[in-house]
C-alpha cells in the first residue's frame, strides 16, 4: 500500500507534467499564432 | 487515494514553478533532440500535418538525401505540383534509369523527389543549395512562367513563414539576391524552424499511432477541365504571368539567383543540372504559349552560357489534352508514365554524357 506521502508526491508530479506539457502546446500555439506560421495548403486549380 | 487526488488538483506555488520548469525542460529538449538526423529517421509521414503535407515530404526527402549512402549515381528531382505530377514515382524513374543505362541493379542508384505543390523557384534553388556536395548525380529543376514569374508578396511570405525546413543559410543566400528578408540563424535547427515544427503539433500523436502515408498525386483520376473552367482560368492564368512578368527587378534577380546555383552546382558539387520546362497542355498554347516562349528566351541563353540543358518534353512524351486535368497537371497514370519514360532517357543521357565521373555500368 502506498503511503500518503508518496501519493501526494505521485499526484504532484502527475499535476506538473500534465500542466506543463499544456503550456508547452499553448506556447507553441501562440507562437504560431503570432508568427503566422503556414502550411502550404493545396488550392486546386 | 485522497492524498494522490489532493497533490494531482491542488494549486500550490511549488507546482506552478514545477510547471514553469517542465516548459523550459522540454523546449531544450526539443532543441536539443530534433535534429536532422533524426528527422532523416522518421518515417516520412510523421512530419505530416496531413496526407498533402508537401512541405513536410520536402523537408524529409532533403534531410534522406543529404545522408544518403554513396552510390555509383544520383537522381534528384526540385521543382513545383506541375513536376511532381509529371512522373509516375521516383522508384520507377530510378528503375528507368538503370534501364537505360543498362545497370543491372537499380538500387545501385540513388534517387529523391524533391518536388513540391507551390514550390517558389527561390525555394527550388535553396534546395539545390542544400544537395550533398559528392555523390555524383543528376538533378532536374522544372522551370517555367508559373515559377519564374513569382508575386512579390507572396514569396517575401515564403521567406518569413516558410513551410518546409529548408535551411536558413541556404535559404538566405537566395533572399539576398532577390531582395527577400533574411532570417537570423539560431544554430539549433529545431529552433531555425521554430515555425514549421510548431505548425505540427500532431508529431508526438503520429509517433505513437503511426504515420500518415502521404499521397502523391492529387490529380490522378480527376476529370479533364470543362470548357466553362477553361474559360473561367486560363485567360486568369495569362494575366496573372504578365502581371508577373512586369516585375523585371525580380524576374531579373531569379535569374541572377538561378545562374548562381546551377554555378554552385557545377564547381563545389558533382550534381549536373537540368532545367525541364513542365508540362503545358496543347489546349493552353493559345493563351499561354507567349509567357512560356518568354520565359524560355530569358533562361535559354543562361543555360547555354553555363552549358546546362534547358528541355521540352511535351512533344516527345506526345503529351495531348486528355493527359491533362488543367493546364499542366497529369491526371493519368498512363501519361505519367510516359512522361517519366522520357524523363528518365533525358536524365540517363545526361549521366553517361562526356563527363569523367559518369556513371559506367
Amino acid at each position: 500500500m502506498t503511503s500518503p506521502r508518496v501519493a501526494r508526491a505521485l499526484g504532484i508530479a502527475l499535476q506538473i507534467i500534465v500542466l506543463g506539457q499544456l503550456l508547452v502546446i499553448a506556447l507553441g500555439g501562440l507562437y504560431a499564432a503570432s508568427a503566422g506560421a503556414r502550411v502550404f495548403r493545396y488550392a486546386g486549380f | 487515494m485522497s492524498a494522490f487526488l489532493d497533490g494531482a488538483l491542488r494549486p500550490r506555488l511549488g507546482v506552478t514553478l514545477g510547471v514553469i520548469a517542465f516548459a523550459l525542460v522540454e523546449i531544450a529538449a526539443l532543441g536539443l533532440l530534433v535534429t536532422p538526423d533524426v528527422v532523416a529517421h522518421l518515417e516520412p509521414g510523421v512530419l505530416a500535418r496531413n496526407v498533402d503535407d508537401d512541405g513536410a515530404a520536402l523537408t524529409h526527402a532533403l534531410v534522406t538525401a543529404q545522408r544518403a549512402p554513396d552510390r555509383s549515381a544520383h537522381i534528384a528531382l526540385v521543382g513545383a505540383s506541375s513536376m511532381r505530377e509529371a512522373f509516375w514515382h521516383i522508384d520507377t524513374l530510378r528503375d528507368a534509369v538503370a534501364g537505360a543505362l543498362e545497370v543491372p541493379d537499380a538500387s545501385a542508384l540513388g534517387a529523391f523527389d524533391l518536388t513540391s505543390g507551390g514550390q517558389a523557384l527561390a525555394e527550388s534553388l535553396a534546395v539545390l543549395r542544400a544537395l550533398p556536395e559528392t555523390p555524383h548525380g543528376a538533378v532536374v529543376l522544372g522551370i517555367g512562367p508559373g515559377t519564374l514569374y513569382a508575386d512579390r508578396a507572396e514569396l517575401q511570405a515564403r521567406f518569413e513563414h516558410p513551410t518546409s525546413a529548408l535551411a536558413v543559410d541556404d535559404m538566405n543566400a537566395v533572399a539576398r539576391v532577390l531582395g527577400m528578408p533574411e532570417r537570423v540563424s539560431t544554430g539549433v535547427y529545431f529552433f531555425d524552424h521554430l515555425q514549421f515544427f510548431v505548425s505540427r503539433p500532431q508529431v508526438p500523436v503520429r509517433l505513437a499511432v503511426g504515420a500518415v502515408a502521404p499521397r502523391r498525386h492529387r490529380y490522378l483520376g480527376r476529370v479533364q477541365w470543362t470548357d466553362e473552367r477553361w474559360g473561367e482560368r486560363v485567360d486568369a492564368l495569362r494575366v496573372g504571368f504578365e502581371r508577373r512578368a512586369r516585375d523585371n527587378a525580380l524576374v531579373s534577380a531569379h535569374l541572377v539567383a538561378l545562374e548562381q546555383t546551377l554555378t554552385h552546382l557545377q564547381r563545389q558539387t558533382q550534381w549536373r543540372p537540368i532545367l525541364l520546362e513542365p508540362p503545358l497542355a496543347p489546349r493552353a498554347l493559345p493563351a499561354l504559349a507567349e509567357a512560356r516562349r518568354a520565359a524560355h528566351a530569358l533562361v535559354a541563353p543562361l543555360a547555354a552560357r553555363l552549358g546546362v540543358p534547358l528541355v521540352d518534353l511535351d512533344a516527345e512524351a506526345a503529351l495531348v489534352d486528355e493527359d491533362f486535368h488543367d493546364y499542366t497537371h497529369l491526371r493519368s497514370e498512363e501519361a505519367m508514365r510516359r512522361y517519366e519514360k522520357r524523363l528518365a532517357a533525358l536524365v540517363a543521357r545526361h549521366l553517361s554524357g562526356p563527363n569523367p565521373s559518369a556513371v559506367r555500368p
